[in-house]
């Protein structure tokens, strides 16, 4: 392995492509996870901000429902807590809404985009994940809050700096609300995967319940119970872990680039004073006529961004939509949908691997299964095609006869007598 | 900066074999130049230090911690030490006693030798029940809050202090607001948290903010550093001042190589850091074992603290009881040592009255004997080390007097007060008194003090409580940015129908811009300034986000405010980057043409009022420099709303001997752009006026001057005809 990092031409080496390479797997991990973080950002632009702050409370009905309302003590009590309530659970939906729409825009054969968007799907979800997942998960797990509903305590500064060790699982093993960060409490960077997971094993599955519940009336907990688990959990590591490495990746690169571009205004002041402005060598008449230039671009571009773009701005730095949220995210994306064929690709083989295992250590199976499966050892001779062909004509006018006839069998008697199959 | 890669490093460094922590004093192998200088540097006796570096990296330390008990007059007794014992640990080692203190040696001592840089100590004392309590005693190491660590003590420095050979144009902000502004925070830290991944200083490092403030003819950068309780990611500047551990770099800041790289970076950009040192106060138990929650383990008292505080402390801090003699040299040592690890040149020594007027009803002024004390250590062990001292009741006190260098003198209260006056309260609302400007400049002129003159600084552009009860008579001149308080003056103007509303952003930057050179050309050593001159920003300092300092352009609502008044946004911009301009070009001249004299560090330049006219609202100043006549300059200010242009020129009396020739510096009415388009008016840089005799004065040399409304000329005198 070292060989192969080691030597020149590790890159090209097929086991070091076969890490990173797309298909459509990779394709649908990554759509989902570009959609979790585009639907969340604009479910509260455009619900939140746009139709809510911006249109409804703005109309005078509804300005004086309010204003009737702040006179009741429910509201009162509520008042504080409510922007983040509702945040919450539109950033819960919208999650979910993007998860779903990513998945089944690129895998069609599993389902319509559209699923994405039923309410059946969605109440249980956002329910199912606001109570389960935040208020157990988050609050009383991983914050250790024994009552979650009272307020968070002020917590006294650290004692000590934190430890490169720390400081590492924390940004590398650890991320919530698509961003890392260093100094996450190792108590929920190891506890988080666990809570998300019960997440969204109880959501999904529930919320599948719920669309069956809306499409037929019947109400199964089959989807509960053959939930895909596994697959479930090869999803959200591949998703999160993948994501987690273009992340930082993408972050690396920007604070980099942001650094050289740093060190080109240093260089670029000291030639200014090095170059004397009226030289006649080449260096400084080149130095000079670049810099000219680029200060110009830079006069237009301020000019630009402080009148005409200050609105863009303004609408870009409230949602915190800069370079590096660009590179860092985009990052994250790319690499899901790099390393998730691969990674996927071990992890369901890893299952396979435990499913063989286990059913060696400890599988049972009945006579029906013996049966099956003995068919398929000792394989029996089909009836000669000749006998299904002469009875053809009959076996398809049987079919088509008056079921109400009381000679005429039914089709199942139909497709029973022809052909027979040989008993030897 | 401690990122990741960089910590793997070190981490991988550590993992090769070296000696282990001991309480024992063996110096083996020491390194090269760097420790040998850092041998030779001044060794405190009250503070544990690093005594020792080896070759290898890890140093041996000298542990020091001074914990009287306290006699019965409340004062530390340093000799009495049973029931007392004292523990060092360093990372989660094993707990090592310190030496009782002996009559020579006042502290509780142990030697800790080949311990690992960034190694932290634990610090605990047996109280009387005999129960262990955690105690974070003052060092020269570094520290994360509570908690000491070992600083890496060798650099390599590469630059020299800048010299003092001009008058100082110093801007008092924070580090923390330069790096929150600078290129709209991408380089700042978004959470305390991430601070620790990157100090302020290793992120301002990875900028060129050292280099971008040169270009703003900027020498030095005053800054609190000290360790504080402000979120510095999100800072409420008044957070700043509530300090702890004294003398200490705040762990936001940076660790100890860090900063000194920073200033040794302002030192590569010819700009000297000066620190805004907050030790009249403390903050209250900060953490675990603060100096504030130490207890005398017979009397319960706090030992530390100052038992009688008589005047009110801000958000209830507490002081330190420099009744006792070993605290002042405590707190002396903290300051020179903390002066000379980063070969600072300039302190800035916060809230002098406070710090006097405190003992000022006792028998004994302690804190007058403290100064005397700190004086004598900084004389003794960094003499070039320059105090500028912010105090104005004291300022009187002999041992305040001999304590500070360069006196705070706020010169520009007056000016402000009478440029931003309501024009309802004013005789001519147009025409601001000359009689009050000059008979100011007169007596400011008088002063023999070295000072550092300034109009605004932090204090005077927000909410300060101390301010509104020291200046109620005037409540328009503070409480605001510069250019707030103009607006407030123009507005009422604009009411008053003496003003259009589209010159309303004209008349503020005008207004600004003379205040401000009005009290910058008065001085002659040091001007200070706050960014939001430059920035023309409105509202006052505590204001959400005005403690980012704006680089450039104008914020959102700025652009909001100045399109209500009719201007479109392209000539609000203009007019912005025209005020920058102006102001960078004016401090320019200040620096260029105000010599000092590098060895006496006495001013060059002598400065008097030239000429004043009443009627017109117009002063001119005559900075003469003896040494050099062609550095003289003549500033000629045009306060009113006067226009002098075409045949209506203003006749300037040239200052007698200095008849013939003066080029043109600076006209504030000049404009490069509306030159090029063939609309300019004024004075382009350059342009030669020749003395002539007066037509309506009755002067043999004058000067016809072109001079716009509340504007500006700076002129050189080129020599005789």
């Amino acid at each position: 392995m070292m060989q192969l990092l080691l030597g020149s031409d590790w890159i090209t080496h097929p086991s070091f492509l076969a890490l990173f390479s797309i298909n459509s797997m990779g394709m649908r991990y990554g759509m989902s996870k570009l959609c979790q973080i585009l639907i969340p950002l604009l479910g509260y632009i455009l619900i939140r901000d746009l139709l809510i702050q911006g249109v409804l409370l703005r109309q005078p009905a509804v300005q004086s429902l309010l204003q009737r309302l702040q006179g009741t003590q429910f509201f009162q009590r509520w008042q504080g807590d409510l922007p983040q309530l509702f945040d919450q659970a539109l950033g819960l939906m919208a999650w979910k809404i993007g998860c779903d729409l990513g998945f089944f825009l690129i895998v069609d054969a599993l389902g319509p985009w559209e699923r994405a968007f039923t309410w059946s799907g969605l109440l249980p979800y956002t329910l199912i994940q606001y109570f389960l997942y935040y208020w157990v998960g988050r609050r009383m797990l991983i914050e250790g809050a024994l009552n979650p509903f009272q307020p968070r305590p002020t917590t006294p500064p650290p004692a000590q700096r934190p430890t490169l060790t720390k400081r590492l699982l924390s940004k590398y093993l650890h991320e919530d609300v698509n961003v890392t960060s260093e100094h996450i409490p190792l108590r929920q960077v190891f506890l988080k995967p666990v809570v998300d997971y019960g997440g969204l094993v109880a959501s999904w599955s529930f919320y599948t319940v719920g669309i069956f519940y809306s499409q037929s009336g019947e109400m199964t907990l089959a989807p509960v119970v053959h939930f895909g688990f596994f697959q479930m959990l090869t999803f959200y590591l591949v998703n999160t872990y993948g994501y987690i490495l273009g992340y930082n990746l993408g972050e690396l690169l920007y604070l980099r680039l942001s650094e050289l571009d740093e060190r080109l205004s240093q260089w670029g002041r000291r030639q200014a004073q090095i170059l004397p402005r009226s030289g006649q060598d080449l260096p400084s008449q080149l130095f000079w006529q670049v810099k000219d230039r680029v200060d110009r671009l830079r006069e237009q571009f301020q000019t630009l961004k402080y009148t005409q773009l200050q609105p863009v701005f303004a609408f870009l730095d409230r949602y915190g939509l800069n370079l590096r949220w660009l590179l860092s995210a985009s990052g994250g994306v790319f690499c899901v949908i790099l390393v998730a064929p691969s990674w996927s690709h071990t992890m369901l083989d890893l299952g396979k691997s435990a499913d063989r295992v286990l059913f060696q250590v400890a599988g049972r199976i009945n006579s029906h299964q013996v049966e099956q499966v003995e068919q398929a050892i000792h394989p029996r001779a089909l009836p000669p095609s000749a006998d299904l062909l002469t009875g053809f004509p009959e076996a398809w006018a049987a079919l088509y006869q008056d079921p109400l006839a009381v000679d005429s069998p039914t089709a199942e008697e139909v497709a029973l007598k022809t052909p027979k199959l040989d008993d030897r | 900066m401690t990122s990741i890669q960089s910590e793997l490093l070190r981490s991988v460094q550590r993992l090769l074999p070296r000696g282990n922590a001991s309480a024992s004093a063996s110096p083996t192998q020491v390194a090269g130049p760097d420790s040998e200088r850092e041998a030779s540097r001044y060794r405190p006796q009250y503070l544990t230090h690093v005594s020792q570096v080896h070759t290898n990296g890890s140093v041996d330390l000298a542990i020091a911690v001074y914990f009287p008990r306290l006699s019965r007059d409340g004062v530390g007794d340093y000799t009495q030490t049973q029931d007392v014992a004292i523990q060092v640990q360093v990372e989660d080692g094993s707990w090592h006693f310190l030496s009782p203190p002996q009559t020579d040696q006042p502290c509780w001592t142990a030697t800790l030798t080949h311990i690992l840089e960034g190694s932290a100590l634990h610090f605990r004392y047996r109280d009387a029940a005999g129960t262990w309590q955690p105690f974070a005693p003052l060092t020269d190491l570094e520290s994360f809050y509570g908690t000491p660590y070992v600083p890496t003590v060798t650099y390599a420095w590469e630059s020299q202090p800048p010299r003092y050979d001009h008058a100082k144009v110093l801007l008092e902000t924070t580090l923390e607001g330069l790096l929150a502004g600078y290129k709209g925070g991408k380089f700042a830290a978004r959470d305390l948290e991430e601070l620790l991944q990157g100090s302020i200083a290793d992120r301002i490092l990875k900028t060129d903010i050292p280099g971008q403030l040169a270009t703003w003819n900027i020498d030095e950068v005053m800054v609190p550093v000290c360790a504080s309780v402000a979120n510095r990611s999100h800072l409420d500047p008044k957070f700043n001042y509530l300090t702890y551990n004294f003398i200490e770099t705040d762990w936001q800041v940076g660790k100890t190589d860090a900063f000194k790289k920073l200033v040794d970076r302002f030192y590569a950009n010819q700009i000297q850091l000066i620190p805004d040192l907050i030790f009249a106060h403390q903050v209250r138990t900060p953490f675990a074992g603060s100096l504030d929650q130490i207890q005398d383990p017979a009397s319960g008292m706090p030992v530390f603290v100052d038992p009688d505080p008589f005047l009110f402390r801000d958000y209830g801090t507490w002081m330190l009881n420099l009744a006792e003699p070993n605290f002042r040299k405590l707190l002396a040592e903290k300051i020179v040592t903390f002066a000379q690890k980063y070969r600072l040149k300039v302190l800035r020594i916060d809230y002098v009255d406070g710090l006097i007027l405190q003992y000022s009803n006792r028998n004994q002024n302690y804190a007058e004997q403290f100064i005397r004390e700190l004086k004598a250590a900084l004389r003794e062990h960094c003499p070039d080390v320059v105090t500028l001292g912010e105090t104005f009741e004291v300022a009187g006190n002999p041992a305040v007097q001999d304590f500070i260098d360069v006196f705070y003198a706020p010169i520009g209260f007056t000016i402000v007060e009478e440029l931003y006056k309501p024009p309802s309260q004013m005789e001519r609302p147009l025409y601001p008194s000359m009689e009050v400007l000059a008979g100011h400049a007169h007596q400011v002129l008088q002063s023999k003090r070295r000072e550092a003159y300034y109009a605004q600084l932090h204090d005077e552009t927000w909410y300060c409580q101390h301010i509104v009860q020291g200046r109620p008579y005037v409540p328009w001149a503070y409480g605001g940015n510069p250019g707030q308080l103009a607006k407030n003056q123009g507005e009422e103007l604009v009411q008053m129908g003496l003003l259009e509303p589209t010159q309303l952003l004209d008349f503020v930057r005008r207004t600004v811009r003379n205040a401000e050179a009005l009290t910058m050309f008065l001085a002659n050593l040091r001007y200070m300034f706050v960014p939001s001159v430059d920035a023309l920003s409105l509202g006052c300092l505590d204001d959400p986000e005005q403690w980012k300092v704006a680089w450039d352009g104008l914020s959102p609502s700025q652009l909001a405010t100045w399109e209500a008044t009719g201007l479109d946004t392209a000539e609000i911009l203009r007019q912005h980057q025209q005020h920058r301009r102006d102001l960078v070009t004016l401090r320019g001249l200040f620096r260029r043409y105000t010599k000092v004299n590098e060895s006496t560090y006495q001013p060059l330049v002598k400065i008097e009022v030239n000429h004043h006219d009443s009627s017109a609202s117009l002063l001119s100043l005559f900075r003469l420099n003896p040494t050099q006549i062609e550095d003289s300059l003549l500033v000629i200010f045009n306060f009113g709303a006067t226009v002098f242009q075409g045949a209506e020129t203003y006749e300037v009396p040239v200052p007698e001997g200095f008849a013939g020739q003066w080029s043109v510096l600076f006209d504030g009415d000049w404009s490069h752009d509306a030159a090029a388009a063939g609309s300019g008016q004024g004075y382009g840089t350059e342009t030669v006026l020749e003395s002539v005799p007066g037509l309506y004065s009755n002067r043999s040399a004058v000067l016809r001057l072109k001079i716009g409304a509340r504007s500006l000329l700076v002129l050189n005198y080129r020599g005789g005809q």
